[in-house]
């Protein structure tokens, strides 16, 4: 609300006094601050005269405020009911993605904030179901896991990763339990240290319109999902991909999701 | 400052003036409640709508994040190096060197094998790149130090690896190939600069994940004292710390995000 601007002034002298007028420049409840009324509980930040705010004018939590939510047991997802039906960016990926319990969080905005940034992390490693030992194959060629960030609900599509596979360290063969297939020169578990940062210049182009903004008061939600594509779906440069194959499972280790509310 | 107001008082006149003046003194422009002081209020008494904001809006005009767009299924492979035709046992990094070569250097992944970084830029397009244009803000070295109104600004950036081209096979181990990624910023001249405490190298046989994630807090120092900034980016290239091979393999990237987070302290005005 800005300064008050009160209407009745200067009374002229002379005129015809008039009760009104004057009583409303003392006390008037208008959505237009036009009298002495915003004494009650409505003034702000421009009722002040520009001095410098310390810290010993605030209360703790309006300038920011932070959560943070964590994990740390192994949980694994498998492919039975976490492989994609198509790879769009709408439909599939909103109704087949799964949070991933410890990254995922929900948060109150008390009040339209400038920003939400979120931070997460979260370590995986994911079994391709590679059953020949030591073979060589080109790099990331197995298959990927997919994880994404969503916002109340809504995939944000520049933030997803395909993490490729680590996956021999999970692979046996059945016909050979004890056959183990560690492969040290490949990449093992793998991490993804991710950040995001929501402002007003996103709008809908990530919350469609008639939902509600990030940014504004309410509860919100961030959550990092999974899903497994299968690999005739992924783009095929420069690796030729092995239809019927694929992620079979993920082991989602150690994982965590954080808010910052910027205002 | 306080309300000063001065009752009236028997004897006094009561007339347009007086009432004029009185409705003034509580109310007026720059008077009263349009002029509150520190010292009208009790400790702690602010809440946050009396608060202004710690981000000046008109200092982020194009926000606080951009992201790759994603109509892109797949952009084209960043075959700069850092050290491409460098000699040697042990190549010197060129992380002040800036890929200008055509087309539209240093946006975007380049035609043709070059040196230098190429800020990420999807298809070549400018309009797409990692990077954000804001301020300009001025840079003050005197301590505490400050940049415009913020003691500095935290940036991150982080970038989904698609592939790594098979143009050919550099050593493996610490000397091997990596995809190399950091921040860097203009100042108002259009002179561009990488924050070399932000690179990191990803070795793609031992540490490539599939999200290549790295940030940096800029300080007024980085700046220089009384020069300006106004744009920051991304940037990408590989390398190899040991090979004089030019047939470096090549990242091939796909989504990516950028953000600013102005850091504020102190007091504010």
């Amino acid at each position: 609300m800005p300064n008050i601007t009160i209407p009745n002034t200067p009374l002229v002298d002379g005129a015809v006094a008039d009760a009104d007028p004057v009583m409303r420049d003392v006390y008037s409840p208008n959505l237009v601050p036009n009298s002495l009324e915003v004494i009650n509980g409505k003034l702000t930040n421009p009722n002040r005269d520009g001095w410098t705010i310390a810290p010993d004018d605030v209360r703790r939590g309006h300038f920011s405020q932070s959560g943070t939510a964590s994990a740390t047991a192994n949980q694994d997802f498998f492919d039975d009911f976490l492989t994609l039906t198509n790879t769009s960016t709408t439909g599939a990926i909103q109704d087949q993605s799964m949070p991933i319990p410890g990254c995922s969080i929900t948060f109150f905005v008390p009040w339209q904030v400038t920003a939400v940034a979120l931070n997460w992390h979260l370590s995986l490693i994911t079994d391709a179901g590679q059953l020949t030992p030591n073979t060589t194959a080109p790099h990331f060629q197995a298959g990927k896991t997919w994880l994404q960030l969503f916002v109340d609900g809504y995939p944000v599509h520049a933030v997803r990763r395909a993490m490729a596979d680590g996956n021999w360290s999970m692979a046996y063969d059945p016909a050979s339990p004890d056959d183990f297939h560690n492969d040290y020169v490949r990449t093992d578990t793998r991490d993804w240290s991710g950040s995001f940062v929501y402002d007003s210049s996103l709008g809908s182009t990530i919350i469609p319109p008639g939902n509600l903004n990030y940014i504004e008061r309410g509860w919100h939600t961030a959550s990092i999902r999974i899903a497994f594509p299968p690999l005739e779906l992924l783009p095929i440069s420069p690796y030729t991909p092995v239809p019927g194959s694929g992620i079979k499972q993920a082991r989602v280790k150690s994982r965590r999701m954080g808010y910052t509310l910027i205002r | 400052m306080p309300i000063d107001y001065d009752p009236l008082e028997e004897g006094d006149a009561l007339n347009a003036a007086s009432v004029n003046s009185r409705l003034t003194a509580a109310g007026g422009a720059g008077q009263g409640v349009n002029n509150l002081s520190q010292a009208d209020l009790e400790r702690r008494a602010l809440r946050q709508e009396h608060l202004p904001r710690i981000i000046t809006a008109s200092d982020f005009p194009n926000g606080l994040v951009k992201l790759a767009p994603i109509t892109v299924v797949n952009s084209s492979p960043y075959i700069n190096t850092l050290n491409t035709l460098a000699t040697g046992a042990v190549p010197v990094p060129g992380y002040q060197t800036f890929d200008l070569g055509a087309p539209n250097g240093p946006y975007g992944p380049p035609a043709a094998a070059a040196t230098g970084w190429r800020i990420i830029a999807d298809s070549n397009i400018t309009a797409n790149a990692a990077e954000i244009t804001f301020g300009p803000l001025t840079a003050l070295t005197a301590s505490p130090g400050s940049i415009g109104n913020y003691r500095g600004i935290l940036i991150r950036l982080g970038v989904s690896l698609m592939e790594i081209g098979h143009t050919g096979h550099g050593p493996w181990g610490e000397e091997g190939i990596a995809v190399v990624v950091g921040i860097g910023w203009e100042d108002q001249l259009g002179n561009r600069s990488v924050i070399e405490r932000s690179v990191r190298w990803f070795n793609y046989h031992s540490t490539v994940k599939g999200s290549l994630d790295v940030f940096t807090f800029i300080k007024a120092e980085d700046i220089g004292n009384t020069n300006q900034i106004n744009k920051i980016f991304g940037v990408i290239s590989s390398a190899s710390w040991g090979a004089t091979s030019v047939n470096y393999d090549s990242p091939v990237i796909r989504y990516y995000n950028i953000d600013i987070i102005p850091i504020r302290a102190g007091s504010l005005e």
